[in-house]
């Protein structure tokens, strides 16, 4: 499985890409959500993980391009909180986020939150 | 008893309302718990049945079957002692004699703080290995600093490679985030203060060292409320002061020397 990471904090994003490879993913990384679209033109994911506090396309400006997109649209997003984000938390479900995880990361939750959405991609495949 | 004791267990949350769901989770999300949700006594007996936890937090009134009814069938028909720990808005006279009955552990009162959790785990025992070796793998105190390696371990293993790559990449951040914030406080640009600060914290919940992490999050809280910003001069000096003690000990214990450039630029 194939998930693209938008994060701008690099020691995250290192923390945070390690983890999944380790759990067998393939992980293409970006600062930034301009260099998540631009990833896209290349990488099809089957799962985008991303910030919301992010320079210059910021995670929920990213969501919205990704949902407005018919060939995007349709990969699962987890987003990465903080604390104290929940009103934008909120926004990005409503935006079309499929789940979210909050800083500091619980690296377990992590990888079973991903497997989750692994899994009910396959099965949407199947049906 | 600290916040580590539910680091890694799972905790099944019963609760149908999804504002208190979120409350909980933003509550836990400090513990390292992983968190799993039933919004139904129905479905919360399912999982208990299917699934493998350390604590449940049951809420009393609930759709389908309410909280007693799912914790009888626990004990009775699972025959599982897991502890349940009752969550409610208010605890009515003979209310918790009811949860006794049913055989809960304990309760709290929503919404609940982290301290009236422990209060009440107080009461159960969870897992085997004291708390004392709970902690004592991951977390060095040294210079009047803790520092906690189990993010950095849980996230990348035990490769030594990774880890010095990871530690390397924290310091180099730090470098920059140093100045980042001098230059910010001398403008008085609080804002750029504030996401530094954000941005600091996010780079030390990984590499954590506790007190930079406590300061940095205040920062970011004074910041974005303009609260006391005579006292971020204070924490900026401290800030100075503490992390070059910090960054010695990351060296020392991951092996990474300082470049040439480095201490040119000290």
């Amino acid at each position: 499985m194939k998930i693209l990471l938008a994060e701008d904090e690099p020691v995250m994003s290192m923390a945070i890409a390690t983890r999944l490879r380790n759990d067998g993913y393939e992980v293409i990384t970006a600062a930034d959500g301009t260099e998540a679209m631009n990833h896209l033109d290349n990488f099809r994911p089957d799962l985008i993980i991303t910030d919301i506090l992010m320079p210059y396309t910021s995670g929920l400006e990213l969501i919205g391009m990704l949902k407005s997109n018919p060939e995007l649209s349709k990969i699962p997003i987890i987003v990465l909180s903080a604390l104290g984000q929940e009103a934008t938390v909120m926004e990005a479900f409503q935006l079309g986020a499929d789940d979210f995880l909050t800083k500091p990361l619980n690296p377990t939750e992590l990888s079973i939150r991903v497997k989750r959405l692994s899994q009910a991609d396959e099965t949407d495949e199947e049906e | 008893m600290t916040l580590s004791i539910l680091t890694d267990k799972r905790i099944l949350v019963v609760e149908d309302n999804n504002i208190n769901q979120m409350l909980v989770k933003h509550t836990l999300q400090t513990t390292g718990a992983v968190l799993d949700f039933a919004d139904d006594g129905l479905i919360a007996f399912e999982k208990a049945k299917t699934h493998q936890y350390d604590l449940i937090l049951m809420d009393l009134q609930l759709p389908e079957m309410d909280g007693y009814e799912v914790t009888r069938k626990i004990r009775t028909e699972l025959k599982s002692d897991i502890p349940v720990i009752a969550m409610s808005a208010m605890m009515f006279l003979g209310e918790e004699q009811k949860c006794d009955e049913a055989g809960m552990n304990g309760y709290i009162l929503k919404p609940f703080s982290l301290e009236s959790l422990y209060e009440a785990l107080q009461k159960v025992i969870i897992g085997t290995k004291k708390e004392e070796d709970l902690n004592a793998d991951h977390i060095i105190k040294a210079d009047g600093l803790t520092l906690d390696t189990s993010m950095l371990y849980n996230l990348g293993g035990t490769d030594t490679s990774y880890l010095k790559l990871v530690v390397q990449t924290f310091l180099d951040s730090m470098s920059g985030v140093l100045v980042k914030l001098k230059t910010a406080y001398e403008q008085k640009d609080f804002d750029t203060l504030g996401k530094t600060a954000h941005f600091a914290k996010s780079s030390l919940s990984v590499v954590k060292v506790q007190e930079l992490f406590d300061v940095m999050m205040d920062l970011e809280r004074q910041c974005k409320t303009r609260t006391d910003l005579h006292t971020i001069g204070e924490k900026l000096d401290w800030i100075y002061i503490s992390y070059p003690k910090a960054e010695k000990i990351l060296r020392r214990i991951f092996e990474i020397p300082e470049t040439a450039q480095e201490k040119v630029v000290q």
